[in-house]
């Protein structure tokens, strides 16, 4: 537990990592479609697990959004639930 | 401080809060009358269904027409009608891998559409359908459409088409200087002397072939 978070303020010092923004506000953004599999395959893990947004940097309501969008696909067929 | 009692009965009834708010008495006919126009208010909507893989396209065809009539009967319209194909499904519904995807944007009222969707639940060749409201048809195909060109479904890939002209290929520029070969040293005599050239022929021809026999 300790060490894990020596390593990660490690990897932070240096850098100094600016928070990014939201992929899906401002100008020139993205739309969240259902439809979309293969942007919605970038916000969720390899197992099909919807990636939280404080990883993915998504905008609180453009998260509601896009867990919306997510379970429509996999409702649909055209993502899975769980990959194993 | 307003007895509890009476908060209860203004906002627990509909009637007197309306009464309330609009400044005028609204009667149970005309709450009726709001409640079935807001039924048969118009709206658009996204209709997806899988169809079972074992029939065929042109059978899926005429179950979306039929679909589609439903709609169309009732005065609602048809705004966009897309078949995505036979896709394999990312999981097992009712023991398929694969299904045909029928996409409909579709303006219909509220009552139309719960009688759309009881009649498609009781089709046994639908899997799945899923029938949500837009707030307006999107221009041109979907990504879904867009994205057959290039990516397809994994069991019919279907025509590559024409790979069309690749173009000149430019000038590939000066090599450059060689520089020295240095001294091949001595040789120990042999017949077919004239070999020896051979690669340095070669070399304007073919590059690759010629690096590696360099090497």
């Amino acid at each position: 537990m300790t060490q894990l978070e020596i390593k990660r303020e490690a990897v932070r010092r240096p850098f100094g990592r600016r928070r990014k923004s939201c992929p899906f506000s401002g100008p020139n953004a993205q739309t969240i479609d259902y439809k979309d599999t293969k942007l919605l395959a970038r916000y969720t893990s390899e197992r099909g697990k919807i990636v939280p947004s404080r990883i993915s940097a998504v905008s609180a309501k453009k998260q509601r959004e896009l867990a919306v969008a997510i379970k429509r696909s996999r409702f649909l067929a055209l993502m899975p639930y769980v990959t194993s | 401080m307003v007895p509890l009692a009476l908060c209860r009965t203004v906002v627990g009834s509909a009637y007197i809060t309306e009464t309330f708010l609009a400044g005028k008495p609204v009667g149970p006919s005309q709450r009726w009358r709001a409640i079935s126009q807001k039924e048969s208010r118009m709206r658009l909507y996204e209709s997806v269904f899988i169809a079972r893989q074992d029939i065929s396209s042109t059978q899926v065809e005429t179950m979306a027409d039929e679909f589609a009539g439903i709609i169309t009967e009732a005065g609602g319209k048809i705004h966009k009608r897309e078949y995505w194909g036979l896709r394999s499904l990312a999981y097992r519904i009712k023991k398929n891998r694969k299904g045909h995807y029928i996409m409909f944007n579709l303006e219909t009222d509220a009552a139309t559409l719960k009688e759309y969707e009881r009649i498609m639940g009781l089709n046994e060749d639908v899997l799945r359908f899923l029938n949500i409201r837009i707030e307006e048809v999107e221009e041109g195909p979907s990504i879904i459409m867009q994205n057959k060109g290039d990516r397809g479904d994994r069991g019919d890939r279907g025509d590559r088409g024409d790979r069309g002209d690749r173009g000149d290929r430019g000038d590939r520029g000066d090599r450059g200087d060689r520089g020295d070969r240095g001294d091949r040293g001595s040789r120990p005599p042999r017949a077919e002397a004239p070999k020896a050239e051979a690669p340095a022929e070669d070399s304007a021809e073919a590059p690759a072939e010629d690096s590696k026999t360099e090497e």
